[in-house]
């Protein structure tokens, strides 16, 4: 699997139906295309950290926007 | 050091607490290991409370940072186990923090309707406390107390049914589902209370 159908995976997974998965390409906003809220936002992170070790700080998640900001941050790159 | 217990100790000889479980009799069972202690907030004087109830335990607390601007207060409530978290933003360091100390077997207490209700008004909860104690495999315990109205009242605390979560990664409508059931534990201790506490002199 790819980092991106890894991350499509744990989105489905926590928010079932009431995300929008069709609009799930790096360019998606989090927020207004994918439909991801605050708290959800947070428990994405927690997920991502346990499935891909990194380690996100506050800062990381003011400044994630996209589906690419994520997998920049998954890869190390942010 | 753990200054909140020594502070306690006054507190606790002045309120002489009562504490009850929800069939009305006296909760006998002790804490052991990780737990998230889920509180209602209606004063200040709630994070003693909690302490008093659970007082054979070191007892951490979750405090909005506004209240630890300060630096003498900080330093005072860090002292006390306070960990600041801002509920302004993402702060997934602090909630990092509380896991962690979860995790090692401590106990935190968490006022999850996210403030201070002087009406004692009970409807809502945050969801936060719930993707703690997934993350750090322990249970959720709800107790509800409040102030007695005279000085001259024994302090009486409701210990609730504890709440355990035993999914790996719920979905967030699941996490809703928990939230509910645990809002609804809350309240029952609330009811609880009001029961005991009632024709005494209570806020």
């Amino acid at each position: 699997m790819t980092e991106i159908e890894r991350l499509q995976a744990i989105l489905e997974r926590i928010f079932g139906n009431d995300v929008n998965t069709l609009n799930f390409a790096p360019e998606s906003r989090l927020r207004e295309d994918v439909g991801m809220n605050s708290i959800g936002m947070l428990y994405v992170a927690m997920a991502i950290e346990q499935e891909f070790g990194v380690e996100f700080n506050n800062d990381d998640l003011l400044n994630i926007k996209t589906v690419q900001d994520v997998l920049d941050r998954i890869g190390g790159k942010a | 050091m753990d200054v909140g217990r020594i502070i306690l100790i006054p507190y606790y000889l002045f309120l002489r607490m009562k504490i009850y479980d929800t069939q009305k009799q006296e909760y006998r069972e002790k804490l052991r290991g990780g737990a998230l202690i889920l509180a209602n907030h209606s004063s200040f004087r709630d994070p003693f409370y909690v302490g008093c109830a659970f007082r054979y335990r070191r007892m951490y607390f979750m405090t909005a940072d506004v209240v630890m601007k300060n630096p003498l207060v900080r330093i005072l409530l860090t002292g006390m186990g306070c960990v600041s978290i801002n509920r302004e933003a993402y702060d997934i360091q602090a909630i990092r923090k509380i896991t962690a100390l979860a995790k090692d077997g401590q106990t935190v207490a968490i006022f999850p309707q996210g403030g201070v209700h002087r009406d004692n008004d009970m409807q809502e909860i945050k969801n936060g406390a719930i993707l703690i104690a997934i993350q750090a495999g322990v249970p959720l315990v709800p107790i509800y107390t409040c102030k007695p109205k005279h000085f001259y009242n024994r302090q009486i605390a409701v210990i609730g049914e504890t709440l355990h979560i035993d999914r790996r990664m719920p979905s967030l409508a699941e996490i809703d589902r928990y939230s509910a059931e645990l809002l609804h534990r809350m309240q029952n201790c609330q009811h609880i209370f009001n029961e005991l506490t009632e024709g005494k002199t209570h806020d």
